[in-house]
């Protein structure tokens, strides 16, 4: 082709960039797809990440503050989220039993905590709806009796609570919401 | 083969026509592979947040359970080390039946079956959790022994399940 004088004709350089851009166009497509999910993943992981981190703190936070914030209280929360150190996300609990939020903004989005405590297990002991233990009762109360196989309960107060952390923010007039659930029990009894 | 149609045959294979489009074709063959690649590795990344999100589940789900068998332990100290002697002597059913019903989901009336129908999302994800052992663990040797309480606490959200294990040291007053 060096040789002749002939070249390229238009016809095949035109062909040649619509072929061309037909491929390229679904690479575009990919990468902006990507470069979505990335954004979204992120934004994901720093949800889980901060939910995680509002348990933690709340399952080290004094148990009476969680049971009872008649006096609202705040539980300091600093965030150390990639590329942000030291956000500080601070819960104001309140209520019997606790029940708060916190806010912060990560790469220009706002997110809110919400930190949700409850008795699982409500009511003085005894009754219906109160934390019963089993387990099994040796009637005569001698260790050397082998122990019957009959289980008694143990009925105890409201030493025992649920919480959910849920984290929620805003993409796109879309809300999202990751929700973390565990227990916490009094253990300083 | 004739000297005409050898001729003819070298001009086919030198003609230089239409290259450029041949060469255009074989690249966007090699960019399809490459987007083909790229849409399938994309593609499978999307399941990888609700994989771990439901890992996260499932160990605080264990964590609350691991509180909840600390906290029988707490109130019931008697009880446990009184079980723990039947279970030494060959017996584990009564143990099983009384002190470890209260970790069983199966069991109506357990602590545990209430903390999981109040988890939030439970109509959404499939949960389920547990304590798998309730032991002491005694270490003695001359002039001191130590007993350990090893408890061993699984959360199972969907297909993804997480264990956590806790070794408490506690002192039994004979």
């Amino acid at each position: 082709m060096l040789y002749t004088k002939s070249g390229v004709t238009l016809l095949e350089i035109l062909l040649s960039l619509v072929i061309l851009l037909l491929a390229i166009l679904p690479i575009i497509q990919t990468f902006t797809q990507s470069y979505q999910l990335t954004g979204r993943q992120i934004q994901q992981e720093t949800a889980v990440k901060v939910a995680e981190a509002a348990i933690n703190k709340l399952m080290a936070t004094r148990f009476d503050f969680l049971d009872n914030a008649s006096t609202p209280v705040i539980v300091p929360l600093l965030l150390d989220l990639p590329g942000a150190p030291g956000i500080q996300a601070d819960l104001r609990l309140e209520g019997n039993p606790a029940q708060g939020t916190g806010t912060f903004s990560f790469v220009n989005i706002p997110f809110k905590i919400i930190v949700e405590v409850n008795h699982l297990f409500k009511g003085p002991a005894g009754s219906p709806n109160s934390l019963w233990l089993s387990y099994a009762f040796n009637k005569f109360d001698d260790v050397n009796v082998p122990i019957a196989t009959y289980v008694a309960s143990y009925s105890c107060p409201d030493s025992f609570l649920g919480m959910n952390v849920r984290v929620r923010y805003t993409v796109n007039n879309q809300t999202v919401e990751t929700v973390l659930n565990t227990c916490r029990a009094n253990l300083n009894l | 083969m004739s000297a005409i149609e050898f001729e003819r045959m070298r001009r086919i294979m030198n003609c230089k026509n239409g290259f450029a489009l041949v060469s255009v074709l074989l690249l966007c063959m090699i960019l399809m592979i490459f987007i083909t690649t790229l849409f399938f590795k994309t593609g499978s990344q999307k399941g990888t947040h609700g994989i771990l999100l439901e890992q996260t589940k499932a160990l605080h789900l264990a964590r609350g359970v691991m509180q909840l068998a600390l906290y029988k332990f707490k109130v019931l100290p008697t009880e446990f080390y009184r079980l723990e002697n039947v279970k030494k002597s060959g017996s584990d059913t009564v143990f099983l039946n009384s002190w470890m019903a209260d970790f069983d989901p199966a069991v109506a009336t357990s602590p545990i079956r209430r903390i999981l129908t109040q988890v939030p999302d439970i109509n959404l994800l499939n949960y389920t959790s547990g304590v798998n052992d309730f032991s002491i663990q005694a270490q003695e040797d001359l002039g001191y022994k130590k007993d350990f309480l090893r408890i061993r606490a699984f959360g199972k959200c969907n297909q993804q399940q997480k264990q956590i294990e806790e070794l408490v040291e506690v002192i039994r007053e004979q």
